[in-house]
Parts: structure tokens; C-alpha cells; sequence
């Protein structure tokens, strides 16, 4: 597992700097699109072997609720 | 040549690459059920011996390796035919699908679906160059691309361009190579119903996933359509087809 290259791909894929990324982050006003919710499923197979339902990374309001629903899933593994 | 003999391949031996699942593992398959002799080629040793298990007949072989090895491809493809025998033909199935939206693109990503795509073709290819790899008669090199090459899509500029060279690289193959009897071709795959197929579609939106096979004018298809295609263009009964890229999309790309 390797979060930090996950956080570091997320904070590519929202357009904003890997410094900036925190738990506030509105994913709404972030480029959070079909596309790259795509990409995160993808992403989380590859560092996490995880699979989430896209349906539930939509309804993820800020980064602090991705991470938390992330963490659960592997919790749950 | 009867009908029969066209697609009789009990005289070939076959090198199958990404032969563990789907496309792979489906032409394998049904090469070894049409009688040719196949050397299986993939990562993942588990899969692959239960692959190797599947086949009909015998004869068989397979070998572990993951084609990331750039010039090494040539020498690990010439050690197996010097176990197994000189090959008649190859199909080179493994390759990386990657959805990647430009902003999160990095150069890393880039050289494994490069070095996957479009370097182990031109390695392959090269290994087939070398007399102790290819038997003596007509030889046919068949390389999956796919319709992401041709049409664009969403994501899948890395995926399209490591495609799109292999169909590239097919053409000037086809020219160098034809003097050694050799015949070169690509197929150009729409949406296959294989697991990493499946878990893209499992989580797209119910209107996402009609959309995208509904752009499939004959439904999404099965491993064994392409390996049906891989098959012909494998047998004797394309003898005077080399250089295309031949499109098994079930209707995608008439849009």
C-alpha cells in the first residue's frame, strides 16, 4: 500500500497542489467527474488491490470523506 | 486446400503472449483445439499454469515472464524456442489498459504501457527476425490493438497512442518482413468482455454503460470473438493478407 502515491495522484487528478491537499478540500469545486472517478477506482485497485463503488466515491463531499470511505474498504478487506 | 485444412493448425507451433486470462487465454485455446502445438506466455504464474491446464492436446509449454525487459525480450523469446522448437506464429495479447486523465499522467505510467504495447511488439518482432526462432515455412505475427487507436475516448490518450503505434509499426513490418515469408497484422478490439472489463463497467452509471455499449452496434463481445479473428489471420487461411489492421469491434467504430 502506498499512500502517498495515491494522495499524489489525487491531488493531480483534482488539480491542485499535493501541499495544498487536506481533509477540507470540496471535491465538487475540484474536477471531481465522471472521469475521475474512473480514474481513483483505478488507481485504488493499483496501490490498494480495493475495489469501491463508484456511486459511493460520488457521493464523497470533501477529501476527508474519500479518505474515510478508503480506509473502511481496507479495514474491511 | 479444402475448407477443412484452412483453419487446421495441427503443423503450427504458436507463441501466445498475456495468455493467462481473457483474449490470451481464449486463443490459446482454441488454437490448441484446432490442433497447433502453443508455448503460453504471461505474469502471473498462477493463472498461467490453469491456462496451460486448459489447453487441448499436448505439446504444450509455458513460461513466466512479463515482457518489461526491453532488449532482453529477444534472448528470453530465443532460449524458449530453442526448449521448445521454432515458431510458426505469434500473438501477442498482454498489454496494460489504462484510464488516466492528462492531469494525473505521469512518464512512468506512460513507459509501462509503452513498454508493453509498442517496445515488446518491435522486440517480438525482432525475435522472429533470427532463423533458430521461426520454423522455415510461412511465418504470421498478429498483434492486439484496439478501436481506442482509431476513435477517441475519454482517459485513454496513453492507452490510444501505445495502440495506435502498434498499428503504426504493423504497416513498416509488414514491408521489411515480407521478404522472409513473414505476414504482420494488428486487431483492433471494441469493448471485450474480460475482468478488467468488468471492473471498469461495474462501476460506471447505469446510463454510462448503455451508452457505451449501445455505441457497440452488435453488444459488447468475448474473448472468443477476437480469438476467432487471432485464429484466422494465424492460419493458412489468410496467406495473402498482411499489413492491416483488421477491426473485430462488433460495430463500435462506425461512428
Amino acid at each position: 500500500m502506498n499512500k502517498d502515491i495515491f494522495n499524489q495522484e489525487l491531488a493531480d487528478i483534482l488539480e491542485i497542489d499535493f501541499n495544498d491537499l487536506n481533509a477540507e478540500i470540496e471535491l465538487d469545486n475540484n474536477n471531481w467527474n465522471s472521469l475521475s472517478i474512473v480514474a481513483i477506482i483505478a488507481l485504488l485497485d493499483e496501490q490498494f488491490y480495493i475495489s469501491i463503488d463508484g456511486d459511493k466515491l460520488k457521493n464523497c463531499r470533501n477529501v476527508g470523506e474519500l479518505w474515510k470511505l478508503i480506509d473502511q474498504v481496507i479495514e474491511n478487506k | 486446400m479444402t475448407a477443412k485444412e484452412f483453419f487446421n493448425l495441427s503443423n503450427k507451433h504458436i507463441l501466445v503472449t498475456g495468455a493467462s486470462s481473457g483474449i490470451g487465454r481464449a486463443t490459446a485455446q482454441l488454437l490448441s483445439k484446432l490442433g497447433a502445438k502453443v508455448a503460453l506466455i504471461a505474469r502471473n504464474p498462477k493463472n498461467l499454469r490453469s491456462a496451460f491446464d486448459s489447453l487441448h492436446g499436448d505439446g504444450h509449454s509455458y513460461h513466466i515472464n512479463d515482457l518489461n525487459t526491453g532488449d532482453e525480450i529477444f534472448e528470453s523469446i530465443r532460449t524458449i524456442a530453442q526448449e521448445e522448437g521454432p515458431f510458426d506464429g505469434l500473438f501477442h495479447a498482454a498489454g496494460i489498459f489504462s484510464i488516466q486523465p492528462l492531469q494525473s499522467l505521469k512518464c512512468k505510467k506512460l513507459d509501462a504501457v509503452f513498454d508493453i504495447s509498442i517496445k515488446a511488439t518491435l522486440m517480438l518482432a525482432k525475435a522472429f527476425c533470427y532463423k533458430e526462432v521461426r520454423n522455415k515455412g510461412d511465418i504470421s505475427l498478429v498483434f492486439m490493438s484496439s478501436v481506442a487507436g482509431l476513435r477517441g475516448q475519454q482517459g485513454l490518450s496513453t492507452y490510444s497512442a501505445g495502440k495506435a503505434a502498434i498499428d503504426g509499426a504493423v504497416r513498416s513490418l509488414a514491408v521489411e518482413l515480407a521478404p522472409r515469408k513473414m505476414r504482420i497484422n494488428s486487431i483492433a478490439a471494441g469493448a471485450i468482455k474480460t475482468e478488467m472489463h468488468e471492473k471498469i463497467v461495474k462501476h460506471l452509471t447505469k446510463e454510462q454503460v448503455e451508452e457505451y455499449e449501445r455505441r457497440h452496434l452488435l453488444g459488447f463481445g468475448y474473448p472468443e470473438d477476437v480469438a476467432n479473428a487471432a485464429t484466422f489471420l494465424l492460419s493458412d487461411a489468410s496467406k495473402w493478407i498482411t499489413g492491416i489492421t483488421l477491426i473485430v469491434d462488433g460495430g463500435y467504430s462506425c461512428y
